[in-house]
This record gives C-alpha cells, sequence and structure tokens, in this order.
C-alpha cells in the first residue's frame, strides 16, 4: 500500500490537472459562445443567399459562367483546417484521416495537390507524413476577418479563373447542431457543387409557401451570377473555419468536462485512500502504545 | 387596379454578422450598381446588384426615416417583402452623439486630406464622403 505522502502527492497533482482542465474548458466555453452567437446569426444570411442562388440557377435564362464549369486543370488546392492547440477529442484526428483520403485519391488518379493547411497540430502532422503544405494560413487565429475572407477568396478565384487549380475544396469541422458536428469536405469550386450544398443543406429554411415567380434581374443575369458566385464563395470559407472552430471549442469543452470530472473522481478516491492510511497508521500506533504499556507492567 | 404607392411593406437587412434592420416601411431607396432606386409597396419581383451608397428606409413606424451605408451587395424584392444581402453596414443607429460626430469629423478630413491618393485610399475616401453625407442626413453635422 502507498504510504501517506505518496497518496498526498498523487493527489496533489490530480488536483492541479483538475485546476488546468477547469481552465481550459472554461476558456473553451467562452470561446464557444461566442462563436456559436456568430453562427446562429449568420444562418438567416446563408439562408437568403441559397435562396437566391437557386433563383439565379433555377431561372429560364441558363448561365454559362467560367466559375461554375470545370476548367479543366488537374490541380486540387485543398484547405485543410486543424486547431493550434490539441484536446479537443476527435476534432484533428477525424481531419487528418479525411486528408488521407484526399492524398491517397490524388496519387491514384495522378493528380496534383496543393494543401493550405491552418493550425500548428496539422503543420505537425503533415510534417511527420512528409507532405509539404504549400501554404500555412497563420495569418489569422481561427476564423479570417471581413478584409482576410475577401482577400482569400479573391486570390482562390484569381487562381481558378487562371487555370492554376482547377478544384477548391475546405476539409473542416461542419457544425450541424451541438449535438452533431462530422469531418466533411466542401467543394467550393466549381460553383456549381457549392450552389447544391447550400440549397440542400439542412439548416437552409425553404419558405415553401414562397412562389418563386418571374422577376426582374439588374444588372443582366451573368453579371448578377457573377456577384454572387464571388458573394457565395466568400461567405462558404468564412463558415468552414466558423464551423471548424465552433467545432473544436466544443470538442474541446466535452473532453475537459469529461477529464474535469475525472480528476474530481481520482480526488475523492484518493481522499479516501489517504483517510483509511492515515487511520491504519494511528491505530497501528495506538497498538504498539498499549503493546508497550502491557509489557512495561 | 394596384394602387402604386400607399402602404407599408416589409424590409429586411442582413450581413452574415446578423440581422441589422427588421421592420415596415412606406420606402426605400437602394443604392444599386448604376444609381438610386426607389421602391414603394407593390413593387415588381426584382434581383438586383447593389454598389456602394445610402440605403435610405422611410417611416419606420415609430421610428421615422433610416440610414445605412452599404458597400455592395444583392436586393430581392418580391411579395412586398424586400431583402437586402450586404457585407458591411454602417450606422449611426445605437450610437451616442459623439462618437457620431467623431466618426463624421474623420471621414471629413479623410475626404478633404491629400491631393494624391492610391486606388485603395480611394475607395476609403468614397465611403469617407458617403458618411459625410449620411451624417447630414440624420442631422449628425450641418450641411456647409
Amino acid at each position: 500500500m502507498a504510504s501517506t505522502r505518496q497518496i498526498l502527492q498523487r493527489r496533489s497533482a490530480a488536483e492541479n490537472i483538475g485546476k488546468v482542465t477547469h481552465t481550459m474548458e472554461t476558456v473553451s466555453a467562452v470561446r464557444y459562445r461566442q462563436y456559436y452567437r456568430m453562427w446562429a446569426e449568420s444562418q438567416e444570411f446563408y439562408n437568403v443567399l441559397a435562396q437566391l442562388a437557386y433563383l439565379v440557377v433555377t431561372a429560364e435564362e441558363t448561365i454559362d459562367h467560367p466559375l461554375m464549369l470545370e476548367n479543366g486543370s488537374d490541380c486540387h488546392a485543398l484547405i485543410v483546417t486543424g486547431s493550434n492547440r490539441g484536446l479537443c477529442g476527435g476534432h484533428n484526428i477525424n481531419i487528418a484521416r479525411l486528408l488521407d483520403v484526399h492524398v491517397k485519391m490524388a496519387k491514384r488518379f495522378g493528380k496534383k495537390l496543393k494543401i493550405f493547411a491552418q493550425g500548428k497540430k496539422l503543420a505537425v502532422y503533415l510534417a511527420n507524413r512528409g507532405i509539404e503544405p504549400e501554404q500555412v494560413l497563420d495569418a489569422f487565429e481561427e476564423v479570417p476577418d471581413v478584409a482576410q475572407a475577401r482577400e482569400m477568396a479573391a486570390d482562390f478565384i484569381e487562381q481558378y479563373a487562371q487555370g492554376e487549380i482547377g478544384r477548391l475544396s475546405v476539409v473542416y469541422t461542419r457544425f450541424f447542431s451541438p449535438a452533431n458536428q462530422q469531418a466533411q469536405t466542401l467543394t467550393i469550386l466549381p460553383v456549381a457543387d457549392l450552389i447544391d450544398d447550400l440549397t440542400t443543406r439542412a439548416t437552409v429554411i425553404w419558405p415553401w409557401e414562397l412562389v418563386f415567380e418571374d422577376f426582374l434581374l439588374s444588372p443582366s443575369a451573368e453579371e448578377i451570377f457573377d456577384g454572387l458566385a464571388r458573394m457565395m464563395i466568400r461567405t462558404a470559407l468564412s463558415s468552414c473555419f466558423l464551423d471548424a472552430a465552433l467545432s473544436e471549442h466544443l470538442g474541446r469543452v466535452i473532453a475537459m468536462r469529461s477529464a474535469t470530472d475525472n480528476a474530481e473522481d481520482m480526488i475523492e478516491e484518493l481522499t479516501r485512500h489517504y483517510n483509511r492510511a492515515r487511520q491504519s497508521r494511528i491505530t497501528s500506533e495506538m497498538l504498539d502504545i498499549i503493546g508497550g504499556v502491557e509489557a512495561a507492567r | 387596379m394596384v394602387r402604386i404607392s400607399s402602404g407599408f411593406f416589409r424590409c429586411v437587412l442582413l450581413t452574415p454578422t446578423g440581422k441589422v434592420l427588421d421592420c415596415r416601411t412606406s420606402g426605400l431607396v437602394l443604392p444599386v450598381h448604376d444609381g438610386l432606386m426607389g421602391v414603394l409597396r407593390n413593387h415588381s419581383p426584382m434581383l438586383c446588384k447593389l454598389g456602394k451608397g445610402i440605403l435610405q428606409v422611410r417611416d419606420i413606424p415609430e421610428k421615422g426615416d433610416a440610414f445605412y451605408l452599404i458597400d455592395g451587395g444583392f436586393a430581392r424584392i418580391s411579395e412586398n417583402f424586400v431583402t437586402v444581402l450586404t457585407y458591411e453596414v454602417v450606422t449611426f443607429e445605437g450610437m451616442d452623439r459623439e462618437t457620431a460626430e467623431h466618426l463624421v469629423s474623420r471621414a471629413k478630413s479623410v475626404v478633404v486630406g491629400g491631393d494624391y491618393i492610391r486606388q485603395t485610399e480611394k475607395m476609403a475616401s468614397d465611403k469617407a464622403a458617403l458618411l459625410v453625407k449620411m451624417g447630414e442626413m440624420t442631422g449628425i453635422i450641418r450641411k456647409d
């Protein structure tokens, strides 16, 4: 049996771990609430954007926009969103697994893969696998601001228009609800796939009672679609980073809450062991004293 | 026969960070890509691209007129429901007078400062000029 001193040391270690995990849980919970509010408030914007996209692509006038069509390039740009810190459940490992699938697929079909990695954990994973990322996205902490998202979207659109990339996808953990987050790949360019995703996602609230009547377009359908496509790409990029950050913090809250609970259980158990060990030491000392007194008589 | 101008309709102004405005109004002036467009009740269904300018929302019940500086986006008009989607909105609503005056005076200094300005600065200058104009419209500053 461990000595009382050893038990006390172990209890102290468990208390320290509990404090750290509780602090991490609190920090992530605050971030989670902040991002969740942003996510909830952006949903209506995405719904309306999806409706506009649906209206434009289902109009009688067919649109042949360059961003809508495949450009023939065999280079696949992949934005992969990892986290800067660990201890967030299966967040990073699920992303890494999905990335592995893309790497294998690219090798199998002879495509070139350009990886844009976000997060230190992912950079370390790529270094361990010997994969050189095209760029590490470290200009922002977790979610890009308005100007950064605009710049990033414009840059990828330019690359697509020049034929430098033939496809742009984001590997991220999608936040469906607080009870459901899944790692997935969202194809952003060509924009047809994105429209498909936007208009079929479960969170879109379709006003079924609303009839999509004939409507005027100002300026022309092509110009409207060009602006709309750029807005969708920019919005989708921001949304992916926001979903990833939201899922990461939720994952960390759950993991750290569980770790804090386990630390508390361990402290309780060690306290019980300590009391038992202390009591048995006192009892044996008393027996020694009684034995000594009896011997002295 | 449909009466053109009388009555109210609903207007919603949305950004990715949330809903800025949801109200009933008697009229709107939208800064569309090629100028300004007035919208009254029973406007024909329309989807239009917006430019940089001031969105004017008229006669909001218990509020009066409201002004928003927007920078691009889209507006959809359908069945007396106008939805404006935009990324950036500047408004004096919820801002105390001192802050608003400070913002307008800063915008004024951008407008009058510098003979030579680069393209990005030109865009900021255009926006500042619109902000000064919105300050005049809302009565934050007096028209020179």
